[in-house]
């Protein structure tokens, strides 16, 4: 038993660790990041082979009409295969992307060449199935280029060369220095608090207050992180509906005393499931209305009677438990009279009649106050009480230190 | 962070070495486990334990855990039923394993044949009359209701209360305390809550954990101390202000 | 005082549970049956809400995480359709998603901002997109800031975020950057929210809440974490009580649903109090009518 222990102890050890570090790690490396108030920026490109065309080299600059949106395939988590922009500091020699380049307006059609309204020309492969060209409004492949449309063109399957992640010119503690950027370098750029976000070399602007740094690696991960977080708790919600199966079911097969409970509980399963189907259709579509007659009829009524039990609860606890037995009770005892009060329409109704004058006095100010100032300092010292509390445990859990009572 | 963690892991290696040095005060509530489960034992029908609203991301959840499995141990001793109801799907699995480690632990493995793992419904409200039904129909004497909460506190703990329940509570919401304290014995309050299993296992390592954080919230104290007579001083619009360049980067 | 009468007094002590829930049950259904208006006293917590909101720019989007089911509807409907009513009305759109909610939670919101749009002639797509749901709070609430496409690759009808021709309003919507506020509405809202969404602390948090909850909340609205609270019911009323004021006519001709129930609620509050009270009579009688026995 020992083994699996270990490997548990060393995975919740991992896990926990990189949860801390990728929230508390900066982006880039601290003591080899260099921080300065950037000037110009010579822009970043790339060399990409295609299968039917000669090595092309792209320029990643802002004022280029034609800057390509780099494009990976990655699977989602529906399983579909779907393109989404990267940046240059993802992809490497030996990559595959598909760019993505334009809106332009074509100005002339010169047999394969495409001449544009800025001045650029595009070669057209026709018959090429790595390059298409594209109608951003509807989406639809155009055949062949014609003067005055609007098009967008799609280079697939490029095989990267090289990559070149460009070079900035900053001001570095009053001297101006060029700054050659590495494959792996990180763009922030800070915002007066101190606080950075990460962007790419071309979003740079002269005046910026830019860090510049070796990938600390933590942040590229977040989102598959929170995707893998995503994948867990949605997979709990299967295990409860197998529990509630299992357990109805055996009642159901085994005629257990309240057997007929059961069989509901199949009946409601399929009623929600059938509710479902509809449930995101058009309004006045028939699925639709069943839909919203199962939600808001019958489930929205049922769980609304579940909450409205709470008021009479609530009505029968006050009255057991508010007794002046003591002084403190009864200082209590007021403080919650007034904020009830406070609270309701009734307040300003007993009281409004003292006039703007003595407005700290109404019942609704003299709640609020009860609510902004020694509540609120109560709170705040049990949030200390509580947030240290939870860290230790938090702490005997991540180290293994639990000793629950099996251990 | 450092500075919490590093007091929390002194005092345990303070408590591994002399175990005698830490002390947690007695909290009532946890005292009158042994009495809450003793009444099942006597009247002879099970316990019911509800770890809560939340999932095992949530703290308070995974100190209720800690003591589920105290209470899981000695309702084996006295060989009382134990049944857990949840709202929550993926607790099922985690606290099945709760009860069976501590069954086994116990010499007492046949126990989770009697004892039950219940996910009720998603909704937090119909799990907790979910929960007050069984309190009924199952005749259950004792019930503990420990971790997270929301307004159904009221809703569990007053289907308790008319079911003639002996109940238990502990929570750090501290806005459900109130409910709890309306309709429950007994009332494990806010941060109390996190103290529960190492006063209930009192392993040295639980114990230094405590005594830590308390030191922590001590640390904590004297920094808001120093903080407002600083900014009492040095503070904005005050000609000795130079508080602010200090801490300007 | 006689025996008799302390007599009768002390029985208020213990009055049965069924008496104590008749009495809130009438004075709860009266006020549905005639119609009664009471006068509002406006919170500040309340008005700073509304006015973060009437200040959102052109260009910008409101985002609101609706996490609440039909369990909490007679406080967090009226919330809801308080805020989706104010964007409507002065033109801002809005994202809505849910983050770790019930499956019905995309739902209810969609039911409302619906009717909502019908009343003021909005168009999905346009002027407000329903996301739906996702779990996995608190880091899916950092992936959202970061990349909003990424978590909701499709909105609730399964129709792609980046389909700019069904859904016009996702092309603005990108980041945190382009939200100009967040409206949390819940019975509870996740205090995360304010940490992980936008970690550099630049976007207006406001929290919508049940009123039994709101004590958590007023220590970070006065900490300036929260920009806004609209309290239950009370909360709602009153924001709708603002939108009169600022939109007249526009937004008066129609049912107000937390208008109309403040009033129960106040007269609930009302029985507690009196209930209280009486309960305490009671106990003062028979404390004095031991005291008298004792004596004898």
């Amino acid at each position: 038993m020992k083994s699996p222990r270990t490997v548990t102890i060393a995975v919740t050890f991992v896990a926990g660790l990189y949860f801390i570090l990728d929230f508390v790690v900066p982006p880039t490396l601290p003591g080899l990041s260099t921080r300065g108030v950037a000037l110009t920026t010579s822009p970043a490109s790339f060399t990409v082979e295609v299968p039917s065309n000669r090595p092309a080299t792209y320029l990643v600059a802002k004022d280029d009409p034609l800057r390509p949106q780099i494009l990976v395939a990655q699977r989602d988590v529906m399983g579909q295969i779907k393109l989404v922009p990267t940046t240059l500091r993802q992809i490497g020699p030996g990559s595959v992307v598909t760019m993505r380049r334009g809106p332009f307006e074509v100005k002339a059609v010169n047999g394969p060449t495409i001449l544009t309204q800025s001045g650029a020309t595009i070669q057209v492969e026709p018959g090429s199935g790595s390059f298409a060209l594209y109608d951003p409004a509807t989406g639809r492949r155009v055949r062949s280029a014609t003067a005055g449309q609007t098009l967008q063109f799609e280079q697939r399957d490029a095989k990267v060369l090289t990559t070149d992640p460009g070079s900035i010119e900053l001001i570095e503690n009053g001297r101006r220095a060029t700054l050659k950027l590495g494959r792996q370098s990180v763009v922030m750029k800070l915002s007066r608090y101190g606080a950075g976000t990460e962007i790419q070399l071309d979003g740079v602007r002269p005046g910026d207050t830019v860090q510049i740094g070796p990938n600390t690696y933590f942040a590229d991960n977040r989102d598959a992180a929170a995707q893998f977080n995503l994948v867990i708790t949605t997979m709990a919600f299967g295990i409860g509906l197998f529990s509630l199966g299992m357990v109805n079911g055996q009642t159901l097969v085994k005629r257990r005393s309240g057997w007929y409970l059961s069989a509901f509980f199949f009946g409601a399963v399929i009623l929600g499931v059938a509710a479902g189907i509809g449930k995101y259709d058009d309004p006045g579509t028939k699925a639709r209305a069943f839909s919203d007659f199962v939600v808001v009829q019958i489930i929205a009524s049922v769980t609304s009677t579940v909450f409205s039990l709470l008021a009479f609860y609530m009505a029968t606890a006050a009255y057991r438990v508010f007794r002046v037995r003591t002084g403190e009770a009864a200082l209590m005892m007021v403080s919650a009279l007034i904020v009830m009060i406070g609270q309701t329409p009734f307040g300003s109704y007993l009281t409004s009649w003292m006039g703007e004058r003595y407005s700290s006095f109404w019942l609704p100010n003299i709640a609020a106050w009860i609510l902004r100032v020694p509540n609120t300092g109560v709170f705040r010292g049990l949030v200390f009480g509580v947030m240290m509390g939870a860290f230790a445990t938090a702490l005997r859990y991540w180290l293994s230190m639990e000793r629950m009572a099996g251990d | 962070m450092l500075a919490f963690s590093g007091l929390v892991l002194w005092k345990i290696s303070v408590a591994k070495r002399h175990p005698d040095r830490v002390y947690i005060r007695p909290i009532a509530g946890l005292k009158a486990i042994d009495e809450a489960i003793g009444r099942a034992a006597e009247l002879g029908t099970p316990i019911l334990f509800n770890p809560g609203i939340e999932d095992f991301t949530n703290i308070q959840t995974l100190a209720a855990l800690g003591v589920l499995g105290h209470v899981a141990k000695k309702c084996a001793q006295f060989s009382t039923p134990i049944i857990v109801t949840t709202c929550k799907p993926v607790m099922v699995a985690i606290c099945e394993d709760v009860l069976r480690s501590a069954f086994d632990s116990a010499g007492r493995p046949d126990m989770m044949h009697v004892s039950e793992v219940r996910f009720i419904s998603t909704q937090n409200d119909l799990a907790a009359l979910g929960a007050s039904a069984l309190m009924v129909d199952r005749r259950v004497a004792s019930v503990f209701l420990f971790g997270s909460y929301d307004y159904t506190s009221l809703l569990i703990s007053e289907g308790g209360k008319i079911a003639g329940c002996m109940q238990i509570a502990a929570t750090a919401d501290y806005y459900q305390v109130p409910f709890f304290i309306a309709s429950c014995d007994y009332v494990v309050m806010v941060e109390e809550l996190f103290a529960c299993s190492s006063y209930l296992s009192r392993e040295p390592v639980m114990m230094g954990s405590v005594a830590g954080q308390d030191f922590g919230k001590l640390l904590l104290l004297s920094l808001l101390g120093i903080g407002v007579v600083l900014a009492t001083i040095y503070g904005t619009g005050n000609p000795f202000n130079g508080y602010e360049r200090l801490f300007s980067f | 005082m006689t025996d008799r009468t302390l007599k009768s007094l002390a029985r208020l002590e213990v009055i049965p549970r069924r008496t104590i829930y008749l009495f809130l049950f009438v004075a709860c259904a009266i006020p549905f049956l005639v119609p009664i208006r009471l006068p509002l006293h406006i919170w500040k917590e309340t008005r700073s809400a509304f006015d973060v909101t009437s200040k959102c720019p052109p260009g910008k989007v409101i985002a609101i995480s609706s996490s609440w089911v039909s369990g909490s509807q007679g406080e967090n409907w009226p919330q809801y359709e308080a805020v989706v009513a104010h964007c409507m009305l002065s033109n801002i759109p809005f994202v809505v998603f849910a983050v770790d909610a019930d499956p019905m939670a995309p739902q209810m919101a969609e039911i409302i901002n619906q009717r909502e749009a019908k009343r003021y002639g909005k168009v999905y797509g346009r002027d407000w997109v329903n996301l739906g749901l996702t779990r996995g709070a608190p880091l899916t609430m950092g992936a959202i800031g970061r990349s909003v496409k990424t978590v909701f690759q499709t909105d609730f009808q399964h129709t792609s975020t980046e389909d700019y021709a069904k859904l016009p309003l996702m092309k603005q919507v990108r980041t945190v950057r382009d939200f100009y506020c967040l409206w949390a509405v819940d019975y509870q809202p996740d205090l995360n929210w304010v940490v992980f969404l936008d970690p550099t602390g630049n976007l207006p948090v406001v929290f919508a809440c049940a009123g039994i909850v709101s004590p958590t909340f007023y220590s970070y609205v006065s900490s300036g974490q929260l920009k806004g609270l609209m309290v239950g019911t009370r909360g709602a009323a009153e924001y709708e009580e603002l939108l009169r004021d600022t939109y007249g006519k526009r937004f008066d001709d129609r049912d107000l649903r937390g208008n109309k129930l403040i009033v129960p609620l106040a007269f609930g509050h009302l029985v507690i109090i009196a209930f209280i009270v009486a309960g305490n009579i009671g106990m003062a009688a028979r404390r004095r009518q031991k005291a008298a026995e004792d004596n004898r």
